[in-house]
């Protein structure tokens, strides 16, 4: 066994780097995979809380690398899924405690009894960032259909690009459709346009990925939840599956799908 | 009629999308290529200087952009010949 090194990351803030990393990992353990999560976001974690595994920290990452504790020791077992793993940030020192080598180190011990080991990256450009790309196979861009967010993960691919870990594929969070189909939200083919990398998955603004972490139960686990059923494709084309996209830029709508029409045959 | 069409499904002059995407397109032109408007005007103005050692060239007609195929940079240079340097040769 021979882990993949997957960093979620996206230059800006709140475009959902935490709640993807938390789903992935729990759609690809409950496809049987073994996973471990890392939290690199040092002083401001936060994928335990999403996790809901936040009672359960004894050792964190800090500890591992200033050599408190073993990495197994700080490696917290999901309650849900037997083969998922947290290890956290700390919470009270800063991205200066960890080095891009000891992220190689720590992956390096990791990857030969896991499956994947998804490093869920701080916002930003600086230290945090060049940590959890250190040890990186495949970077996943996170944006939202949004100009400030699409220029940011434009931004990181770059930086990606110039590390030679590039270009990574992209996830779209936060889509509504609604929006998209009335011309106020980039639609995925502008994205993509712009951002000229591959897609990996496109997730819909959904009002339960709020109340899985309200309750710390990542919506991956709902088999009723939208956002939950497309970070499960987003795992089983990590497998190598081919999952179509859903559409998400309300095109099924009858007056969007006539315009189309309209437009071509006037542009032919 | 295009533009009735535009307004009736939403994609004409009102759609900020549209927008959104033209002004992401230009900024992150300058972005990735670290060329700032002031510096492609100087690029311009070099151009111009360059060339009208040999040819007559209309300053106001030059146009210099930047522009993307996938994440590839471009830096395009449109420059019109000025008339008069046609008639010159013809002489």
């Amino acid at each position: 066994m021979a882990a993949k090194v997957l960093t979620i990351t996206s230059g800006k803030g709140g475009v959902g780097k935490t709640t993807a990393t938390a789903n992935i990992g729990v759609a690809l353990a409950s496809l049987g995979q073994k996973v471990v999560c890392i939290d690199s976001d040092i002083g401001l974690r936060n994928l335990d809380v999403v996790l809901g595994l936040e009672n359960r920290i004894v050792y964190d990452l800090v500890d591992v690398v200033e050599g408190r504790a073993r990495l197994r020791q700080a490696m917290i077992k999901d309650k849900r899924l037997p083969e998922l793993y947290l290890i956290p940030a700390a919470q009270t020192r800063d991205k200066t405690a960890v080095s891009p080598s000891d992220m190689i180190r720590i992956c390096d011990e990791l990857r030969p009894d896991m499956d994947w080991v998804l490093i869920d990256s701080p916002a930003g450009i600086e230290r945090g960032f060049r940590n959890a790309i250190a040890a990186t196979d495949t970077a996943l861009i996170v944006t939202n259909p949004e100009v400030s967010a699409v220029r940011d993960a434009d931004r990181i691919i770059g930086l990606l690009e110039a590390e030679e870990k590039g270009p990574g594929k992209l996830i779209i969070n936060r889509i509504k459709p609604e929006l998209v189909e009335r011309g106020d939200m980039l639609d995925t083919a502008d994205v993509l346009e712009i951002l000229a990398i591959e897609l990996l998955g496109l997730i819909p603004e959904d009002e339960s990925v709020l109340i899985a972490t309200n309750r710390g139960n990542p919506a991956a686990l709902d088999m009723k939840s939208k956002a939950g059923q497309a970070f499960r494709d987003i795992a089983k084309r990590l497998m190598g599956e081919k999952v179509p996209f859903p559409s998400l830029d309300g095109t099924d709508n009858l007056r969007k799908k006539l315009s189309r029409l309209i437009h071509r045959t006037g542009a032919a | 009629m295009s533009s009735f069409l535009d307004r009736l499904t939403g994609r004409g002059e009102r759609s900020s999308a549209k927008t959104a995407k033209e002004r992401l397109i230009v900024v992150l032109n300058h972005d990735r290529s670290d060329i700032g408007p002031g510096m492609l005007e100087t690029i311009k103005n070099e151009i111009i200087r360059v060339l009208s050692e040999h040819i007559d060239v209309d300053p106001s007609a030059v146009q210099v952009s930047l522009f993307s195929e996938g994440r590839e940079q471009h830096l395009k240079a449109d420059i019109p010949l000025a008339v008069t340097s046609r008639r010159k040769r013809i002489r």
